[in-house]
């Protein structure tokens, strides 16, 4: 398999993010694949995996799917009113994945502004990732916090 | 009376229907420090399961009521819970939030040295101090004043003439008990720490955390998401018109309802998402329970949904997992909130797999409900700052009813009254 070149996969970063930043949830759901997981490790356990410890974040694509659509809704009073939400995406890198993914790694800050709180959520993401046609599709999206704890930031009402 | 606070906390009227708090209960500072001189530093408060110390050496730090403490499995096999300050001059001994195989405990400022058992056994540098120095075992790490343990939950007491812990879980007990006898080979507390935060009162996170009242309303997207998931839920009575209410003593409650809920419990409620393959694993767990344990009992193991409240601030929900939940007040509108997955020992991959997705899909900082709730806690605290002019919060709902529902507010009188009991109760040695 010939990688995808950092530029390409740049572009598609930055796609999701605007995505995400624009309240385009369920388009965003649509950027994975019919196996497509989103999750993100308990803080105390950055490394752990999903069937062991208890993650935060356990998405198949049926949830992440039924993620967006519920943050959409008026009903979902942790978004109501929304966030304003802005990722900066950054050193992108690209590597041999396994079976018929690659794997791209980048690190993200976004920035959430709500009732006069500014939330602040470093990460490193972890995607599989796959080509499909003239773009890419992805298989999972693990998103690991950069932080300690959750205190500051009380709850993750957003997608990272 | 109202413990010199100079305004009248609750109103209960039983003969009107009425229960009422002040919403000064839950902003002002003097009623905090009164908190915690007269329930946190007098009530039995979670610590910690037996699980995460469970081989000789292991350790974890963490703060319970405010104060640092070091809960560990000495050499022997004993469990210890020391203060986490170093009897010099202060620094906590251990700053790793948890270890293993630890028979000595290096204070990182001038080096004194520990056991596993508190005692000091090492000062560096010779002749500094008399032979009678620390005869008197002021300069080993202090114990709590109290712990003790039940089904391996574990619990500190920092009132040396406390009542015993089992006597003051009362009929908690039978709930505790009830959790603890999902596996088999005992229960666990499981990797993965939810460690996050609520700016509002304390108090409104243990109101909530049994409230079945709000579920169907704060949780509708929650429900809609089970619903397109499952399609089990048209028959559903969502204003939670069912189940019951029992006070346990002490200020704890239960609000509990058996087979009715639309979630699916890996011990052991099959639905739909859980896959036809799940189907038979999980019957074979649900018989081994009834055999254990009975019928009745198993029943209730299985079947059951419970909320219950543990005065003050211990939380067991044994909904579609068995979480674990504690918090304590930094302020009166901020509380630390530290929270867990109870799970059975030698679950298998497959039942842990369910356990986990099924977890999170409520509970939890980034769950479908966990961060409504936060929500709306925030809004109350928001809400209080009318105090002065929109003074009461009615808590009223199924106080003249004979039998009451798990959607009423029972539980919370209960905690009230417990609540406002301790905090104008005097004691001995009082000024
Ligand atoms: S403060 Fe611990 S050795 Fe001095
Ligand atoms: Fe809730």
């Amino acid at each position: 398999m010939t990688l995808p070149t950092r530029h390409e996969i740049e572009d598609f970063l930055i796609y999701e993010a605007d995505l995400i930043d624009t309240w385009k949830l369920n388009e965003w759901a649509q950027l994975f694949d019919d196996k497509g997981e989103y999750q993100l490790p308990p803080t105390d356990c950055p490394n752990g995996e999903p069937e062991v410890e208890l993650f935060l974040i356990y998405d198949d694509k049926f949830r992440l799917e039924q993620r967006a659509i519920r943050q959409l809704k008026k009903a979902d009073h942790s978004e109501f009113p929304r966030s304003r939400v802005t990722h900066i995406v950054s050193n992108v890198q690209v590597r041999e994945g396994e079976d018929d993914y690659f794997i791209v790694i980048c690190n993200v800050v976004v920035h959430r502004s709500r009732l006069q709180k500014h939330d602040i959520f470093p990460a490193r993401c972890e995607y599989r990732m796959l080509r499909d046609g003239d773009t890419f599709t992805i298989r999972r999206k693990r998103v690991i916090l950069g932080l300690e704890t959750l205190r500051n930031q009380g709850k993750l009402s957003i997608i990272i | 009376m109202n413990g010199g606070l100079g305004f009248e906390t609750i109103r209960d009227d039983q003969e009107e229907g009425r229960f009422r708090v002040h919403r000064g209960a839950f902003t002002r500072d003097d009623v905090l420090d009164l908190e915690r001189k007269q329930i946190f530093d007098r009530c039995w408060l979670y610590l910690g399961h037996v699980s995460e110390v469970s081989k000789k050496g292991d350790f974890i730090t963490r703060k319970v009521g405010g104060r640092p403490l070091i809960f560990l499995r000495d050499r022997n096999g004993k469990l210890q819970v020391h203060f986490n300050a170093c009897p010099h001059r202060g620094a906590l001994v251990c700053r790793e939030p948890s270890g293993r195989r630890r028979k000595s405990f290096m204070c990182p400022y001038h080096g004194w040295v520990f056991s596993d058992e508190g005692n000091l056994i090492e000062t560096p540098g010779p002749d500094a101090y008399p032979e009678t120095f620390n005869r008197d075992g002021s300069l080993n790490l202090q114990p709590v004043p109290k712990f003790d343990e039940f089904r391996g939950f574990v619990f500190v007491n920092y009132d040396a003439g406390a009542e015993s812990l089992e006597n003051y879980l009362d009929g908690a007990c039978e709930i505790l008990d009830l959790v603890a006898s999902q596996g088999a080979d005992g229960m666990e507390i499981q990797k993965g720490m939810q460690e996050y935060s609520v700016s509002a009162n304390w108090k409104l996170l243990q109101e909530n955390s049994a409230d079945a009242y709000h579920a169907g309303i704060t949780h509708s997207t929650y429900f809609d998401y089970i619903g397109a998931r499952d399609k089990l839920i048209d028959n559903f009575d969502n204003t939670l018109s069912f189940g019951g209410v029992r006070n346990l003593g002490h200020g704890h409650a239960v609000s509990e309802s058996l087979g009715v809920m639309p979630w699916g419990r890996p011990y052991a409620r099959w639905i739909p998402s859980f896959g036809e393959d799940a189907k038979a694993e999980m019957a074979v767990i649900a018989d081994e329970i009834l055999k254990r344990e009975g019928k009745t009992k198993g029943e209730m193991i299985v079947k059951g949904d419970r909320n219950t409240l543990i005065f003050p601030n211990l939380v067991i929900n044994d909904i579609m997992a068995v979480t674990v939940r504690t918090f304590y007040p930094l302020r009166p509108d901020y509380m630390e909130v530290n929270a867990w997955s109870l799970a059975p020992i030698n679950e298998s991959p497959t039942s842990r797999e369910r356990r986990n997705r099924n977890f999170v899909e409520f509970l939890g900082p980034a769950g479908f409900a966990t961060p409504d709730d936060v929500e709306m806690l925030l809004q109350c605290q928001m809400g209080y700052s009318n105090a002065d002019f929109s003074p009461w919060n009615d808590i009223s709902r199924g106080m003249t009813r004979d039998v009451v529902m798990k959607s009423d507010e029972k539980q919370m009188r209960t905690f009230w009254r417990q609540w406002d009991k301790m905090l104008k109760e005097t004691h001995v040695g009082d000024a």
